[in-house]
C-alpha cells in the first residue's frame, strides 16, 4: 500500500509543473475537438499528433496521447446530443437520452451531465488502474518466455474472436497482421523475409505510417465518399449547471456505470461501445426511471458515459502490466509506445517505475480537465461541429502525408499511409475488422521473439509451452475463446 | 456478402499460397525457431480461414441468392471516387521527389479539396497551395523536417 501511495505523490509531483501541465490540457483540448467531429476518433487524433511530439520527451508525448484518449471518449458525447450523431462509436448509446434532452431544450443541462460522467469515470478507472495494475505486474513479473508467448496468443484469440461482427474474418484479420508483422529481417537469424527486393521493407513495414493509414488516410476516405452530408446542429444549449438533485441522480449513475464500464474495459477486445450498452441496459432494468429511459432522462447520459470514459483507465490496465491492448486506441498507443522505447509489460513497473508514476498520475490530471473543459467548453460546443468537413478532410490527409514522410524522412512512409488506407477502407466495407490485423503486426514479432526463447531453454522442445502452469492455462483459454466465438456463430 | 467474400476469399488463398511458397523455402534452423515458421503458420491459418470464408460465402448463395450491390455499401460513385484517389496518389508519390512537397501536394490537394465536395476550382487551388506551403513552413521551422525539394530545376522559394 505505501509503495502505491508513494508512487502517487511521485508521479504527481513530476507532473504538475506548469510546461507538463499545459502538454496534457493541450492533449485534452485536442482530444475533445477531435472526439466532437463525427468520424475522427481517438485513434485518428492520437496518429495525427504523433508526428508533431516526436521531439519532446516520451513520457510528456504519451501523456498527451492519454489527454486525446480521454477528451476524445469524453467529446464524442457531444454530436450524440447536439446532431444525433455519436463523434466516437462508444458514445452511441449517449444518443438515446442526450439527443431528446437537446430536442427538449435541454442540451445545456444533457452536455454537462456527460461531463461530470465522464469525470467520475475516468477517475474512478484511474483508481482503480492504480491500485490493479502493480498487483498485476507483480504477478506478471514471474512469467517467463513461455508464459508471454502463451499470453499473447491468448491475447490475440481474444481479440480476433470478439472484434467485429465475423469470427471467420476477425481471425482472417489477424493472421494478416501476424504475417505483415513478420516481413523485414528476422530478429534470430537476421535473415531478410518478404522484403520483395526493397531495401526500405528491411526493417518491416513502418508502424506509423501503417497506423497513419488504416486510422486516419481510410477515415478521410469516407468522409470523401459522403461528401455533401450536412448537418442538423441544435445550438439552443440553455441551462449547463445542474441543481443539486439533479446532482445526486447523475453521480448515482456514474458510479454504477464507472464500474461496468472499468470492468469491460480491462477485458481485451471488448472496448468502449458494448460498456455503454451494457451499463445502459443494466442500469435501465434496476432504476426507479427505467421506463422514462430513451425519452430523455439524465440517467441515461450519466450512465453510458461514465462506462464509456471509465473504460480507459480499464483498458490500460493489461496494455501497462502485461502489453496487450484492451481496445483499438490502446493498440494503437501500444505502438506508440513500442515507437517511444518504453515497451509495456511488468518490466516497466520494474525498470521504469517514474514512467509508470507520471502515466497514473496524469490520468487524475486528465480526468479533472474533463470535468473543467466539459463544463466552460458546452457553450462552444455547437462552433466546433460548425467546422465543414469538405475542409477539415483534405486537411486530415495533409497532416498524414506529412506525419508518415516525417517518420522516416522518406517518400516509402507517405506510400504505406496510403495503401494501408485503401486496405483500411475496403476492410471496412467488408466487414474485416482493422484492430485485430493491427495488434497481431505489433504483438506477432512479440510472440515470435517469446517462442525462439522458449524452444532455446528447452533446447527446441516444444512441450515447454504446455508443461509449465501457467502457460498451459493461457493456451487453454485462446482455445476456449475460440471454441466459444465458433459456437456462438453456429 | 455472399459473392463479395468468395472473391475475397479466392484472392486471399491464392495470395497466401504464393507466399507460403515463399516462407517454405527460408532456410531451416537448429537452434530456436526458423524464419519461415511464423510466417508459414499465418499463411497456413488464412488458407485456412479463406476456404471456410468461400465456402461458407457459397452457402450463403446458395441460400439466399441475394446480390452482392444489393447487401453492400459502395456504389459506382462511391468507387469512382475512389478509383480518381488511388490515380491522384500515385501520380502524387511519383510527382513528389520530381516537384517538390509544395507543388505536388498543390496539385494532389487540390483534387482531394474538389472530392470532398469544395466545388469552386479556384478556391480548392488556394487551400491545397495555401495548406501545403503552411504545412512546409511549420513542419520546417518548428519541427525541424525538411519536407522534400524538388529535383526538376523549377524555381522553388520555399
Amino acid at each position: 500500500m505505501d509503495v502505491i501511495q508513494i508512487s502517487l505523490v511521485e508521479g504527481l509531483r513530476q507532473i504538475l509543473d506548469f510546461q507538463t501541465l499545459l502538454y496534457i490540457f493541450g492533449g485534452v483540448v485536442f482530444g475533445f475537438i477531435v472526439g466532437a467531429l463525427p468520424g475522427l476518433s481517438a485513434s485518428t487524433g492520437i496518429v495525427l499528433v504523433l508526428p508533431l511530439v516526436y521531439h519532446i520527451p516520451a513520457a510528456e508525448a504519451i501523456m498527451i496521447m492519454l489527454g486525446i484518449y480521454g477528451g476524445t471518449m469524453f467529446a464524442g458525447s457531444i454530436p450524440a446530443i447536439l446532431i444525433r450523431t455519436p463523434g466516437t462509436p462508444s458514445a452511441a448509446a449517449t444518443v438515446l437520452d442526450g439527443y431528446p434532452m437537446a430536442q427538449r431544450g435541454e442540451a445545456g443541462l444533457a452536455l454537462s451531465t456527460s461531463a461530470i460522467a465522464s469525470f467520475v469515470g475516468s477517475l474512478l478507472s484511474a483508481i482503480a488502474l492504480f491500485l490493479i495494475a502493480p498487483q498485476i505486474a507483480r504477478v506478471a513479473l514471474k512469467f517467463g518466455p513461455p508464459e508471454f508467448f502463451s499470453l499473447v496468443v491468448f491475447g490475440l484469440t481474444v481479440i480476433a474472436s470478439v472484434t467485429g461482427k465475423d469470427v471467420i474474418k476477425g481471425l482472417i484479420s489477424a493472421l494478416l497482421g501476424l504475417f505483415l508483422g513478420t516481413m523485414g529481417m528476422d530478429p534470430i537469424s537476421g535473415y531478410s523475409r518478404f522484403t520483395f527486393g526493397s531495401y526500405a521493407l528491411e526493417g518491416g513495414l513502418p508502424l506509423l505510417p501503417v497506423m497513419i493509414g488504416l486510422f486516419a488516410v481510410s477515415q478521410v476516405l469516407r468522409d470523401i465518399e459522403e461528401a455533401g452530408i450536412t448537418y442538423q446542429v441544435i445550438n439552443k444549449i440553455g441551462r449547463i449547471w445542474p441543481s443539486r438533485e439533479e446532482l445526486k441522480r447523475i453521480l448515482g449513475a456514474s458510479l454504477f456505470g464507472s464500474a461496468v464500464g472499468t470492468l469491460i474495459g480491462a477485458i481485451p477486445g471488448i472496448g468502449g461501445s458494448i460498456a455503454t450498452f451494457l451499463a445502459y441496459g443494466q442500469y435501465r432494468k434496476f432504476s426507479k426511471r427505467g421506463e422514462e429511459f430513451g425519452s430523455g432522462v439524465l440517467e441515461g447520459v450519466a450512465v453510458p458515459e461514465s462506462a464509456n470514459n471509465a473504460t480507459t483507465g480499464g483498458a490500460l490496465i493489461p496494455l501497462l502490466t502485461l502489453g496487450i491492448p484492451g481496445d483499438i486506441v490502446t493498440a494503437v498507443m501500444l505502438g506508440i509506445l513500442i515507437l517511444f522505447g518504453v515497451n509495456p509489460g511488468p518490466m516497466l513497473f520494474r525498470e521504469q517505475p517514474e514512467v509508470v508514476n507520471r502515466l497514473f498520475a496524469s490520468m487524475f490530471v486528465i480526468a479533472f480537465f474533463i470535468l473543467v473543459l466539459g463544463l466552460f467548453g458546452a457553450r462552444f460546443s455547437p462552433k466546433i461541429l460548425a467546422i465543414p468537413k469538405k475542409i477539415l478532410s483534405p486537411l486530415v490527409l495533409l497532416l498524414c502525408v506529412v506525419g508518415a514522410y516525417a517518420d522516416s524522412s522518406s517518400a516509402f512512409g507517405i506510400t504505406v499511409a496510403l495503401v494501408f488506407g485503401v486496405i483500411g477502407y475496403f476492410m471496412e466495407k467488408f466487414d474485416f475488422p482493422v484492430a485485430p490485423l493491427l495488434i497481431s503486426m505489433i504483438l506477432g514479432p512479440i510472440a515470435e521473439g517469446e517462442l525462439g526463447r522458449s524452444l532455446l531453454i528447452s533446447r527446441g522442445d516444444w512441450s515447454i509451452l504446455f508443461v509449465r502452469p501457467i502457460s498451459l492455462c493461457f493456451l487453454i483459454l485462446a482455445g476456449l475463446s475460440l471454441f466459444f466465438a465458433f459456437r456462438k456463430k453456429d | 456478402m455472399g459473392k463479395a467474400d468468395i472473391i475475397i476469399g479466392f484472392s486471399l488463398l491464392f495470395v497466401s499460397g504464393f507466399l507460403l511458397i515463399g516462407a517454405m523455402g527460408l532456410p531451416q534452423s537448429h537452434v530456436g525457431i526458423s524464419p519461415g515458421l511464423f510466417p508459414a503458420i499465418a499463411l497456413g491459418g488464412l488458407m485456412v480461414l479463406n476456404l471456410f470464408l468461400i465456402l461458407r460465402g457459397l452457402k450463403q448463395r446458395r441460400e439466399k441468392a441475394q446480390s452482392y450491390s444489393a447487401s453492400l455499401n459502395l456504389n459506382f460513385e462511391k468507387i469512382k471516387k475512389i478509383a480518381i484517389f488511388v490515380a491522384f496518389a500515385w501520380l502524387y508519390i511519383f510527382l513528389l521527389p520530381l516537384l517538390g512537397f509544395v507543388y505536388a501536394s498543390g496539385i494532389f490537394f487540390w483534387v482531394i479539396f474538389i472530392l470532398a465536395g469544395v466545388n469552386q476550382w479556384g478556391k480548392a487551388l488556394i487551400l491545397s497551395f495555401g495548406s501545403s506551403i503552411i504545412m512546409y513552413f511549420v513542419f520546417y521551422r518548428i519541427f525541424m523536417v525538411a519536407l522534400p525539394r524538388p529535383a526538376l530545376p523549377i524555381p522553388y522559394p520555399f
